[in-house]
Formats: structure tokens, C-alpha cells, sequence
């Protein structure tokens, strides 16, 4: 299982989405899932099972399938209830 | 520590009624100790004003600006504009920021460690109150220190 943040530039905001899907994992318990991060003119629809993008390029990702849109980047509440969706629908166990 | 690179030459307050300026300034310490060319500046204005653009608002009236590093980084770096008023990132009123990062983004170790050190502070709600309420140099190392 692989998520995966994208942004335009792929270092800066995709990156920090990156880490804080790392700290969303370890609370919610979730394991087996690998994380990265990519710019989306690289990245394709077979890197990953769930992609993960900012609402301003929800326009940019049409032809990705399992797309999370966040409303805020650093807005850890929202993260850990989308991944916790995310780990649901792909049948990833999650304590708590 | 993140106040390595976030030192206090490359913190700055001022007013700014549009957020080219704004960019522009928050960049100026980055442009004048050589860790950003001109055209990394430039390619941020670009890249912000584009269509999706305001990706960089992080939220709650945090902006990231950046590129790639190809565009013009020597160093990795990070520099903060503290803006009393907010300013609408790309003109447009859905996006109101008042705190603007310039990343000089690199793709190396010292980049992820900056980056960790980032997402830390930013994800804490404490530190970005204090970081919006911050008037001093003191103030933004505080919130850094209580994020830490």
C-alpha cells in the first residue's frame, strides 16, 4: 500500500504533507503503508494507491484514481481523519 | 534547530498591501546572502500567480512560497515575513495570508531536515498563533522553541 503527496514543485508543500501522513500512520496505528511525495508533472497513476493534493490543485489530478483532497496542508486533524478514511477504504487496520 | 536557518536576518515585519511585495520582501534575505538567484524569485512570482498557484497557502494565512531548485538555489533556506494585515496570495481574496515562507528548496538532506523542523512548527496550533501574533525576533523563536 503506498500514499502518496503531490504538489507542483514536489519539495515543498507535497513534502510536508509527506511527514505529517508519517505522523497521521503512527497515530492511528496503521502500518504496511509506504509514504512519498512527488511533483505532479512526475508522478503517475500507477505510484500509488492514494494520492494526496492540496484543494488548489484538485483540477490538476483528474486522471488519478483514489485522489484525497485536504483543505489545509497543515491541518493535522483533517490529515489524520482523511488517512483514517483512506487506511478504511483500502482495508488497512487502525487502532483507535 | 529550525532557528539555524530561520535566524533572525532573515525575519522580517512589514506592512505590504500586495503580495508580489510581499514575496518579493519575504525572499530578500535569501537573494542577498546568495542562497537564491533573481530567477528562483522570479520563478516563485510565476508559479504562485499560475492557475493553482495558491497551493502555497498552506492555511491559515500561511503561504510557502517556493520552486524547484533548478530554477535557482545555491543553499537550502528559509526566510519569514510577519505582515500585520493580511494580503491576498495571487489577488485572490480566498486566500489571505499574513505569515509568507520563502523555501530555497534543495533536494538533499539538510532540505528534509528543514522541512521536518517545518511541518512541526506549522502543524502545531500554539506556534502558529504565537507566529501570527509575533512583533520581535524573540517572539518567532519562541513559538519555534515551543514546536520543538
Amino acid at each position: 500500500m503506498k500514499f502518496m503527496a503531490m504538489c507542483s514543485s514536489g519539495l515543498g508543500s507535497s513534502f510536508m504533507v509527506h511527514m505529517n501522513i508519517d505522523s497521521a500512520l503512527s497515530s492511528i496505528g496503521a502500518t504496511g503503508v509506504e509514504v512519498d511525495h512527488a511533483d505532479l508533472g512526475s508522478a503517475a497513476p500507477a505510484d500509488a494507491d492514494v494520492f494526496f493534493v492540496g484543494k488548489d490543485l484538485e483540477n490538476s489530478v483528474g486522471e488519478f484514481g483514489d485522489v484525497v483532497i485536504l483543505e489545509s496542508i497543515i491541518d493535522q486533524d483533517e490529515l489524520v481523519a482523511k488517512v483514517r478514511e483512506a487506511c478504511q477504504r483500502h482495508g488497512i487496520p487502525t487502532s483507535a | 534547530m529550525l532557528d539555524d536557518t530561520l535566524r533572525e536576518d532573515r525575519v522580517l515585519f512589514a506592512s505590504h498591501d500586495s503580495w508580489r511585495t510581499a514575496v518579493e520582501a519575504a525572499a530578500a534575505p535569501l537573494l542577498e546572502d546568495g542562497s537564491i538567484t533573481p530567477g528562483y524569485l522570479e520563478q516563485v512570482l510565476t508559479n504562485i500567480a499560475a492557475p493553482g498557484g495558491t497551493y502555497m497557502d498552506l492555511g491559515f494565512g500561511i503561504a510557502l512560497a517556493h520552486a524547484r531548485p533548478e530554477a535557482g538555489v545555491h543553499a537550502t533556506g528559509l526566510s519569514l515575513l510577519v505582515l500585520p494585515e493580511p494580503v491576498a496570495l495571487a489577488d485572490d481574496p480566498a486566500h489571505p495570508v499574513s505569515l509568507v515562507f520563502v523555501l530555497a528548496a534543495t533536494d538533499g538532506e539538510e532540505h528534509r531536515a528543514v522541512m521536518a523542523q517545518l511541518a512541526r512548527l506549522l502543524v502545531n496550533a500554539t506556534a502558529r498563533a504565537e507566529l501570527a501574533a509575533a512583533r520581535t525576533y524573540q517572539d518567532v523563536r519562541g513559538a519555534i522553541a515551543h514546536a520543538a
